[in-house]
């Protein structure tokens, strides 16, 4: 009975030690469970940059830096989610991993081999390794198309996309030539969506139909996948995602610099988000 | 059973009158029982009538597969490295594989290197895995040294992580591949494995 008491007490306090200042709009939202675990949070990690104290500290300084409330949300919207303590700790751990990194990789983006999608003014440059048949990428490619197309990346960014064929999955070659040639027919992203819309009815003969239904000719892109000099580009584009230590797909490279933070949507939009500010020197709330 | 009524009323002697206490305990535990036996069944007419007409009930056939979707890795086991000069390429026991394409191990390979071409697009068929894993067993190697044409990446160790990834046990890369291998100053000529 005692150390519920305790316990209790410790929530209390952890959520009194929040500045009023300090809630967030998705922190505002949680339960009192949800609040106690985010406060918990918010008062032991530190932003990787903009300032040097904890989280609940630094949201309670005035101007509030973008980054301290945005990764803030971050941690509420986890905490929402379910997510326990460590998990979001090593969530919060990668992704300032991915954001500090100083190393860029040598991506070739030449239009031949990168088809890109968004406003060639958008600051920030988001390169996807994504193989033809993984299921994983059609589930997280088409929206973040949307999003830079017409969404909330509209202007702040755009994507690459570099074909990598994962050698297990089944016609990931002849699927992976197929994306090649519509890159050469410059009809890349209406097959790319069409190809990942359809993923789970593919069978090898629909790929020339699903070609036409993309607006291209069957005939030259039926000579387009069995062109050897497509077939290099193929596999320069996969030894260029080897030598990137690509290991998976979908893999992110944002402004050169690699992604390892969770792969689902809202964290990589909520990510692009933060670089297109920082690219902008944003640095603080108005 | 009514265990404590039971054994109550057994310490009686036939033709007595049971005490009231016996009874009691008697009905209580029935009633006790059947409270029970009613409630789970009313409660569980009433979950299935709240999850038939409740709009976010639980459908009883899932209306969308389930499914756990992860990123797809690009399957690859274990492999170390070993320089091109290191003595232990030339002991018997290192069985040698080339993983360079047919023409350049037919042109040079290193010892009576095995050729298994390495494609990065293809994956090596089963049955030349399962030929390199026999021809290893016959060799009695306790080790396999794979080079390649020493790019980066390099065909030797991705074919490496390939033949370990499906079970090949020991494997390793020759670092710089073939090239590495001809400036050896013992560099061995060879002619291929059949």
């Amino acid at each position: 009975m005692r150390n519920e008491m305790k316990m209790a007490c410790v929530v209390v306090l952890l959520c009194a030690g929040l500045p009023a200042h300090a809630q967030t709009p998705t922190c505002d939202g949680l339960g009192t469970e949800g609040k106690a675990l985010a406060a918990k949070l918010l008062a032991s990690q530190y932003p990787y940059d903009c300032c040097d104290d904890t989280i609940a500290r630094c949201l309670g300084r005035k101007p509030v830096c973008r980054l301290v409330h945005r990764l803030a949300e971050n941690i509420c919207r986890r905490v929402a989610d379910g997510q326990d303590e460590d998990k979001i700790v090593r969530g919060l751990s990668r992704r300032a991993r991915s954001m500090m990194s100083g190393k860029k990789a040598p991506i070739d983006l030449r239009p031949e081999v990168a088809p890109v999608v968004g406003e060639p003014s958008a600051p920030v440059a988001l390169v996807e390794y994504a193989c033809a048949r993984c299921p994983f990428c059609t589930k997280i490619t088409p929206p973040l198309y949307q999003a830079i197309i017409e969404g909330q990346l509209k202007g702040k960014a755009r994507l690459y996309f570099k074909v990598f064929p994962i050698r297990s999955h089944e016609y990931s070659k002849e699927t992976g030539l197929g994306f090649m040639a519509s890159i050469a027919l410059e009809k890349f992203w209406p097959f790319m969506l069409l190809s990942y819309e359809r993923f789970d009815h593919f069978c090898l003969k629909l790929q020339k139909d699903w070609a036409t239904e993309a607006g291209m000719d069957p005939e030259a892109f039926g000579q387009l996948v069995a062109d050897p000099n497509i077939r290099k580009l193929l596999v320069e584009s996969k030894k260029e995602g080897l030598r990137n230590k690509v290991t998976e797909t979908p893999t992110f490279y944002i402004n050169g610099r690699k992604y390892f933070g969770d792969l689902d949507y809202a964290e990589v939009v909520d990510v692009l988000e933060e670089e297109y500010e920082r690219v902008k020197g944003l640095d603080h709330l108005p | 059973m009514d265990t404590a009524a039971s054994q109550d009323a057994s310490h009686e002697k036939p033709g007595q009158p049971r005490s009231w206490l016996a009874v009691l305990f008697d009905g209580f535990g029935t009633a006790l029982r059947d409270a029970a036996i009613v409630s789970a069944v009313f409660a569980a007419i009433g979950v299935l009538v709240v999850l038939c007409f409740h709009p976010e009930g639980i459908p009883f056939i899932a209306e969308e597969a389930y499914e756990i979707l992860v990123p797809c890795p690009e399957p690859g086991g274990e492999v170390t490295a070993l320089g091109a000069s290191d003595p232990a390429l030339m002991e018997p026991t290192t069985f040698v594989v080339d993983a360079r394409s047919e023409q350049a191990c037919a042109q040079w390979r290193f010892r009576e290197a095995m050729c298994v071409t390495y494609d990065y697009l293809d994956p090596t068929p089963d049955e030349v895995v399962m030929d390199v894993a026999r021809r290893i067993a016959a060799s009695r190697a306790q080790r396999v040294a794979v080079y390649g044409d020493g790019d980066d990446p390099d065909t030797g160790e991705q074919l490496g992580k390939e033949l370990s990834y499906k079970g090949i046990k020991n494997v390793c890369f020759v670092k710089g591949g073939a090239p590495a291998l001809r400036a050896r100053p013992d560099a061995p000529g060879g002619e291929a494995r059949p």
